[in-house]
Formats: C-alpha cells, sequence, structure tokens
C-alpha cells in the first residue's frame, strides 16, 4: 500500500519534468529500434557492396555507406543493440554485487564491514579504464566479456551507497520492530531494509547505463569492443578515423547516437532524482 | 595534526597492498601469460614456442624468476617497486621506470592545465548561472552545460580534428604530439608556445566533459549555500550583494570544489587514454593502451601501480585540503 | 510624532506556479521611537515574512506584492535598493533565530562583526584612526555581555557555545547603531535559562541605546517579559492589537484566548 502510492507519487513528479519525460521516450523508442532491427534497416549490416563505397548521405543510404559499402544507418540501427544490451547486463551485474557488498558492510558491520569498505577503496583507486582494457586484452574482447569486466569493476558507487543506507536505516524503529518478531537477518535484510534503499540505487543505475554506454563505445573506439564484423556504434566511428577527411557522416552519425543516448539517460536519471527526492532539486 | 596525518598514511598500505595484489593476480592468470610470450619473443618471428627446447624456456624462467611459487613472486615484485623497480620493458628492454618518467610530465602537464581550464571557467559560469536561478539564462546554461556533460570526449576530439585539425574544414591546430619536429632548435618561449599550440585540441577534448561536470556541480553547491541563514545574515547586515555573493558564498561552496580538486586529477589521467591515442600524445595513457596491446607485463604492472598510488595522494592530498579549508575540522578531531 | 515605522496594508505573497500563499496578508501597523513591540503567532502565521518585508528581505517566490512600508518617513517600497542596502544594519538591523546557522562558519567572530562596523565607518565617515575596529568588536561584544571578548573573537562560531553564539549575533546587529532592532525569535533555539539571560539583555539594551524593538516569537512568556505592545497574527493577518497588560488581562479574540491557554501554567 505505501510503496505503491509511493511509486504513484514518484511517477506524478517525473512526468511534471518535461526533458525527462523525452529521455524516457528516446530511450524506449531506442529499445523498440534494438528488438526491431533486422525489419527497420533497410540493408544488411555486414555485407559488403563493393560497388557503393563512402557514399555520401542520400535518399538511398541516409546516412552513407562506408569503406566496405555497407550501409551506415543499418549498421547503426543494428549497432543500438550492442549499446542497450551492454547498457542493462554491466549495471544489472554491477547493482547486483554492489546491493549485496553494501548490504553485507552495512548490516552486518564489524570485520565484514571492515574487509569490504578496504576492498571498495582498492577498486575506487584502480584506474578502471586502464583495468578493464588490461582485461579485455588477456581475455578476448567480445561482447559478453565486455559486459562481465564492466559489471565486476564497476560496483563500488552502489556498494557505497547501499552501504550508507543500510547504516541510515538499520536501527529505524520498522527494522527494530521486526527483528522483535523474530525475522531473521536475510528477512530483514531483503524484506525491510532493502526496499526502503532501492531508490537512490535506481537513480545511480540509470546514470550508470549512460556511463556503461560510453565505456563500451571508448573501448569499440580503441578495438577493443565487439569484433567486426559485427556493428557497434564506438567500433564505426573507430573506423572513421581512417577516413575523416573525406567522409564526414561516418564520424559525425554515430558519435551523435552514443551522444544522444547518454543524454537521454543522464535526463532520465535526473529526473528520477528530482522525482525521488524534491529537496535535491536545484 | 601529524598523528591524524601518521593515521591516513598508515591507512594507505593495506589499500596499496590490494591494489598491487589484484595487479599482479590480473596478470598472472591471463591466458598467454608472461613466460609464453618472452620465449615467442626470444624465438623471434619464424620459431613456434613448442620447437623452442625446455632448457631455454626454463633459463627464460629463472631470468625472470618466473619459476618461483606465486606468493614468492608477489613478494619480489612488491619489494621491487618499493624502490621503484620495475624491471625493463618487455616491448624495448628500456627500465620501465624510464618509460614513466618520460611519459607522466606529460601527461601531468595535459591534466593540470585541463584542471586549471575547467575550474577557471566553471566557477565564474556556475556562479553566473546560480545567482539568478530559474531565469531564462540560467535554464539555458544549465541546458548547455548538460549536453557539454554527455558528450564523449573522443567523439569531441574527433570533431574538432574534423574542423579544426585539418580534417575537412580549417586546418589551425596539429593534432599530433605536443611539440612540432624541428622544434628543438626553437627558444625556451618557443617551445612553450609550440606545445600550447599542439595542447589546444586534446585539452578541449579533456575538458569539455569536465567542465560540463564542474559548472554543474559548482553551480548546484552555490545555490545550496545561497539558500543557507547566513547569507540572509550577511544580507541583513547591509553588505553589498557582491560580498554576500563573492565572500560568504563563494567560500563556502569552495570547499567541496577544493577537495574534488585531489580526486580529480587521477580520475583524469585515467580518462586520458583515448585523448591520448587519437592525438598521439605520448603520455601515460598511450604508454599504457601500447602495453597492453603488445602484452608488455612490467609495464602494464607498473603503470597500475603508480596510477593507483597517484589516485591515493589524491585522495589523501583532498582530506588534508578539506582541514585547511574547513575550520570546522581540525587535525585533531579527525585523528 | 512621526512614529518610526508605519506598515499600511502590506502584502507579502508565495508565488508558485501551483498557487499563491498569502504569507503576509493586509497587514498594519506602527512603531514609535524606543518603543517595544512584539508580534506573536504561531509558526505560518506570517510573523518573520512580515519582518523579513521590513527590510525587504523575502526571497523567491516570495514577494512584496502591495502595501507601503514608511520607515522614518521613506517609503522602503519605492527606495532602489542600493539605498535599502544602506538602511540595513545601520537603521533597521535583524537578529535570527538560529545563531549556528545564521553565522557563516567558516569566518571568525571578530571577521563577521568587523564587516558590520566597517560599512557603519564608511557610511557616516567615521575615520578608522580613531576608532580603530578590532578595538569597536570587542567593545561591542563587551556591550552584549560576552565575559572574554578578545577570546570570542577570535573564534569560529562552531567554537562558542548557542547563547554566546545569540550574543555574538546581537553585538552584529548592533555594529550599526540602528534606530529599529528586529528580534525574530530570537531565543527560541537557547535553553530556558539563557533565554532570559538573552532577553534581559535585549530589553536592557533597548534602553540604554534608545532604539524601538521589534520582537517576533510565538512564545506569550517572551511577550509578557519584554514589549508593551503586541500583535496577535493568524494566517497572515492581525486578529488583535493590545498593550500586552490588556492583552493578558482581557484578550479579545478567540484565537489569542486559544493561544493564551496553551500557555503552562505554574501554580501560585
Amino acid at each position: 500500500m505505501k510503496t505503491v502510492s509511493y511509486k504513484s507519487v514518484v511517477w506524478q513528479q517525473f512526468k511534471r519534468n518535461r526533458l525527462a519525460l523525452a529521455g524516457l521516450v528516446f530511450v524506449l523508442c531506442l529499445v523498440g529500434i534494438a528488438l526491431l532491427a533486422p525489419w527497420l534497416s533497410p540493408y544488411s549490416p555486414t555485407e559488403y557492396d563493393l560497388s557503393s563505397i563512402l557514399l555520401p548521405p542520400s535518399t538511398h543510404h541516409f546516412l552513407g555507406t562506408d569503406e566496405e559499402g555497407r550501409d551506415v544507418l543499418s549498421r547503426m540501427i543494428h549497432g543500438s543493440r550492442i549499446s542497450l544490451s551492454v547498457g542493462f547486463v554491466a549495471v544489472s551485474i554491477y547493482v547486483s554485487i554492489g546491493i549485496l557488498l553494501g548490504a553485507l558492510a552495512g548490516y552486518f558491520g564489524g570485520l565484514i564491514d571492515i574487509v569490504i569498505s578496504r576492498l571498495t577503496e582498492v577498486m575506487l583507486c584502480f584506474p578502471t579504464f586502464f583495468l578493464i582494457l588490461t582485461v579485455l586484452a588477456f581475455i578476448g574482447p567480445s561482447l559478453y566479456n565486455i559486459m562481465i569486466v564492466i559489471g565486476i569493476t564497476g560496483w563500488t558507487g552502489i556498494a557505497r551507497l547501499v552501504r550508507g543506507e543500510f547504516l541510515k536505516l538499520r536501527h529505524q524503529d520498522f527494522v527494530t520492530a521486526a527483528e522483535a518478531t523474530g525475522a531473521s537477518s536475510l528477512r530483514l535484510i531483503f524484506f525491510h531494509i532493502l526496499p526502503n534503499s532501492l531508490a537512490p540505487v535506481l537513480v545511480s543505475a540509470t546514470f550508470g547505463i549512460s556511463s556503461a554506454i560510453l565505456v563500451e563505445s571508448s573501448l569499440s573506439f580503441l578495438g577493443f569492443g565487439v569484433q567486426p564484423p559485427t556493428a557497434s556504434w564506438g567500433e564505426i566511428l573507430s573506423q572513421s578515423r581512417d577516413f575523416i577527411d573525406i567522409a564526414w557522416w561516418l564520424t559525425f552519425f554515430p558519435g551523435l547516437a552514443i551522444f544522444m543516448t547518454i543524454t537521454a539517460y543522464n535526463l532520465v536519471g535526473e529526473g528520477l532524482r528530482d522525482a525521488i527526492d524534491p529537496r535535491l532539486k536545484v | 595534526m601529524f598523528p591524524y596525518l601518521f593515521k591516513r598514511l598508515l591507512l594507505i598500505i593495506p589499500t596499496f597492498f590490494g591494489i598491487t595484489l589484484i595487479t599482479f593476480l590480473i596478470i598472472q592468470l591471463a591466458p598467454g601469460n608472461p613466460v609464453s610470450l618472452k620465449i615467442q619473443q626470444l624465438g623471434g618471428e619464424g620459431i613456434r614456442s613448442e620447437t623452442i627446447s625446455k632448457e631455454v624456456i626454463e633459463q627464460t624462467k629463472k631470468l625472470y624468476g618466473l619459476d618461483k611459487p606465486l606468493g614468492v613472486q608477489y613478494v619480489l615484485w612488491v619489494k621491487k617497486i618499493v624502490t621503484l623497480d620495475f624491471g625493463d620493458s618487455y616491448k624495448d628492454h628500456r627500465p620501465v621506470i624510464k618509460k614513466i618518467g618520460e611519459a607522466l610530465p606529460i601527461t601531468l602537464t595535459l591534466n593540470i592545465v585541463s584542471i586549471l581550464i575547467i575550474y577557471l571557467v566553471a566557477i565564474p559560469l556556475g556562479l553566473f548561472s546560480a545567482t539568478r536561478p530559474n531565469s531564462r539564462i540560467d535554464q539555458l546554461t544549465t541546458l548547455f552545460f548538460f549536453i557539454l556533460y554527455s558528450l564523449p570526449a573522443f567523439w569531441v576530439a574527433m570533431l574538432l580534428i574534423m574542423f579544426l585539425g585539418g580534417g575537412e574544414y580549417l586546418d589551425l591546430f596539429p593534432v599530433v604530439g605536443i611539440l612540432s619536429r624541428g622544434s628543438e632548435q626553437l627558444s625556451f618561449f618557443g617551445k612553450i608556445g609550440n606545445m600550447l599550440w599542439h595542447l589546444v585540441l586534446p585539452v578541449t577534448a579533456l575538458t569539455v566533459g569536465g567542465f560540463a561536470f564542474m559548472a554543474r556541480f559548482w553551480r548546484a553547491q552555490v545555490l545550496e549555500v545561497i539558500r543557507q541563514d547566513y547569507i540572509r545574515t550577511a544580507r541583513a547586515k547591509g553588505l553589498p550583494e557582491r560580498i554576500v555573493v563573492w565572500k560568504h558564498a563563494v567560500r563556502n561552496a569552495l570547499i567541496p570544489m577544493v577537495t574534488l580538486m585531489g580526486s580529480l586529477l587521477p580520475a583524469m589521467i585515467g580518462g586520458s587514454v583515448i585523448v591520448e591515442q587519437i592525438f598521439t600524445i605520448p603520455g601515460m595513457g598511450k604508454l599504457g593502451f601500447e602495453a597492453v596491446l603488445s602484452r608488455d607485463y612490467p609495464t602494464v604492472m607498473a603503470l597500475a601501480a603508480i596510477e593507483a598510488l597517484l589516485t591515493l595522494v589524491g585522495i589523501l592530498l583532498s582530506d588534508l585540503l578539506y582541514v585547511a579549508i574547513d575550520p570546522r575540522i581540525s587535525f585533531e578531531g579527525k585523528a | 510624532m512621526e512614529p518610526l515605522l508605519k506598515v499600511e496594508n502590506l502584502k507579502t505573497y508565495f508565488l508558485t506556479s501551483r498557487e499563491t500563499i498569502k504569507a503576509v496578508d493586509d497587514v498594519s501597523f506602527t512603531l514609535n521611537r524606543g518603543e517595544t513591540l512584539g508580534i506573536v503567532g504561531e509558526s505560518g502565521s506570517g510573523k518573520s515574512v512580515t519582518a523579513l518585508s521590513l527590510l525587504r528581505l523575502v526571497s523567491p517566490p516570495g514577494k512584496i506584492v502591495g502595501g507601503r512600508i514608511l520607515f522614518q518617513g521613506e517609503d522602503i517600497m519605492t527606495l532602489p535598493e542600493e539605498t535599502v542596502r544602506q538602511l540595513r544594519g545601520r537603521r533597521m538591523a535583524m537578529v535570527f533565530q538560529e545563531p549556528m546557522t545564521a553565522l557563516n562558519p567558516v569566518f571568525t567572530v571578530a571577521n563577521q562583526i568587523c564587516e558590520g562596523v566597517k560599512l557603519h565607518q564608511q557610511l557616516s565617515g567615521t575615520a578608522r584612526v580613531i576608532h580603530p575596529r578590532d578595538e569597536k568588536v570587542i567593545e561591542l561584544l563587551k556591550l552584549v555581555g560576552i565575559p572574554d571578548p578578545e577570546r570570542v573573537s577570535k573564534s569560529y562560531p562552531h567554537e562558542i557555545s548557542g547563547g554566546m553564539r545569540q550574543r555574538v549575533m546581537i553585538a552584529m546587529a548592533l555594529a550599526g547603531n540602528p534606530d529599529l532592532l528586529i528580534a525574530d525569535e530570537p531565543t527560541t533555539a537557547l535553553d530556558v535559562t539563557i533565554q532570559a539571560q538573552v532577553l534581559e539583555l535585549l530589553k536592557e539594551l533597548q534602553k540604554k541605546l534608545k532604539m524601538a524593538l521589534l520582537l517576533i516569537t510565538h512564545d506569550f512568556g517572551v511577550i509578557a517579559e519584554t514589549v508593551e505592545r503586541v500583535i496577535v497574527m493568524q494566517q497572515g493577518k492581525i486578529v488583535e492589537e493590545a498593550t500586552t497588560l490588556e492583552l493578558f488581562r482581557k484578550p479579545e479574540h478567540p484565537y489569542t484566548k486559544k493561544l493564551l491557554e496553551m500557555i503552562p501554567r505554574w501554580a501560585g
């Protein structure tokens, strides 16, 4: 009952923010495009067509073609699948890890907290992007490896957030009350405290998706992403480097797609944050 | 003050060990392990590793201490890095510390210049925006910051090259390296000028995101401070708005900004991999990227350790600055 | 004689996109030189907003939408911002409720009092040589009864007690020799014993410096001890105005009666 009304209040607040709503619509459209990619793209994303190399945008190829004669629009439509899936999967992985570690540290405190907090600090100090690059160089770049590596390196923020929330909620009346009725630790963690600390996690995860998309495209740009011929936005950009003098469309459109997607997620994240905690609204 | 400093420094030790341990393990667990790579290199291009005799393998292992158990290897490695001995690069057999010594100043210059610019631009702009909350101009600048904030640095870099660096349009700035060829003959100031000219595009690419982040953060800080009671007190005293803002508000809002600086530098160094790569700047990022590509383990390990150490120092500096500029916090209180 | 302050039909509204809150709705009153007046009411009755309106310090979305505020014959509503600024602190000063947050945490007490002294000297043309500022700060701190002014002046707000902080606030307000001192719930955040001391100090200073005092509070006890005349506010409007004696003896308005009934009574 309480959570339902809370959710609807948040939704009411969120709806009022037009930019955030626009971001959400953009993200939903993108999900639609990714799901329907094979039907939406006018050409094959991978087949070479040596008769139409590096054509500028035209009515046949809305966004032009690349050096192998592949249609950029089709490649980008297929590339949206990579960006979105990396965003969702990687963030799901690290949110799970972060919640687990943060909850353990915040709930039990003591030695467990000390160990987990040290571990978090170690991860925080690590040059994350460099770490991801190194690991990918060893285990080989592939879609799944990227998701996993971003997932296992990105959890520190969530862990600290959840730990803080747990420390705050641990001794509140509703938890003490549940404890008094004999609820187990597991029950307390997952049924009583966790649901009450999820709101900031959701906000952080939304921003996390945009940064995961950025990391994925950066990796692809450096050649450590999804391997050709599979299309991803960062990979198209990476190839465009050799043709930057002659084919602006190869640089412009994929970058624009990355930028707009990141913007959309950030807008949704800001909207959520303001809706969840109006006090933070500035 | 000293007990606090001491405690802070002590806390660095376990973190540093954690970092070196993880670095070490990642390298050891890698499928293409150092021995086989080394042997491939020794064997030369044409010879496959199977054809090399066991003896050679053992010799190589011994040479690099790879025949000892992992634990011993780790201890040996840590012992060495404490004295800044990171061994020789597998790639060109030069001492790793020398290579880092050449790359680090370049990366530091690039990032310190960027941070200075970020602060110099973000502070007045954020203040301008925050002192006119919700006005049209505030909404416009806020939107502008937001857009900049979401721009991927590498795309910015490429657009800059395309428009200003001899791509399809203007050719105003160099896009390769940090000094022109033949710049050795230039005077001291000539060299500096030449370097600044080379830094324009990379620094722009690096600052765009950071500047937007900082301006947004700063605006939020100022807005938060400006609705505090003491600002109302300052106004009630009859102080001119200029003093209310620049003395009472800015001094308070600056506290988190200054403390952020310590952690910003290492974060930016980590983020400059791509920009250094795009503009062929021989800094830490490029060195790291190439080391990863060629599986130059000593360099990779050294870079990870040094960058982590820089981060630790940054965090420590942040803490010290915090104590220095916020009278509410004393060293004694924190120790 | 012309009153020091004459407020006519003051209206201060908070205009948000969804609604308009009439915080102060058609309020009129006068205050003579050297007089003490209390405004009493529950929180949200508009008494603090009235006080802030007098100094034109209501921050958005609050806005003074109507009325006149005649201070020493000048309408504050029509004066340019710069003139109002020079008036603040010098002719009309204010003491706020929460002395912890009302003092800037990162400047020393001396620094914050000095600002007021400096402004006052600049505007009144008093040369610095005749009145060194440090001495003036110490003098002010002594005036508000701080036992070791040298030490306190070098302290940061968090290093001194709540009562001391409120005394510092008062010293700051006195830096410009104001004709009117507005005290907005000056004792609410303090312990009971300290409350009495601060009230005593305010009364004493008011007499000594011949200032008018406008005391804003929700506490009838504070009113009874400090002021000659009382205004009772409810939901942005004045519901009753009387001398303090009359009000306690024979409250007219039911709201006043209700508020008076809520005062804890002591035996005897």
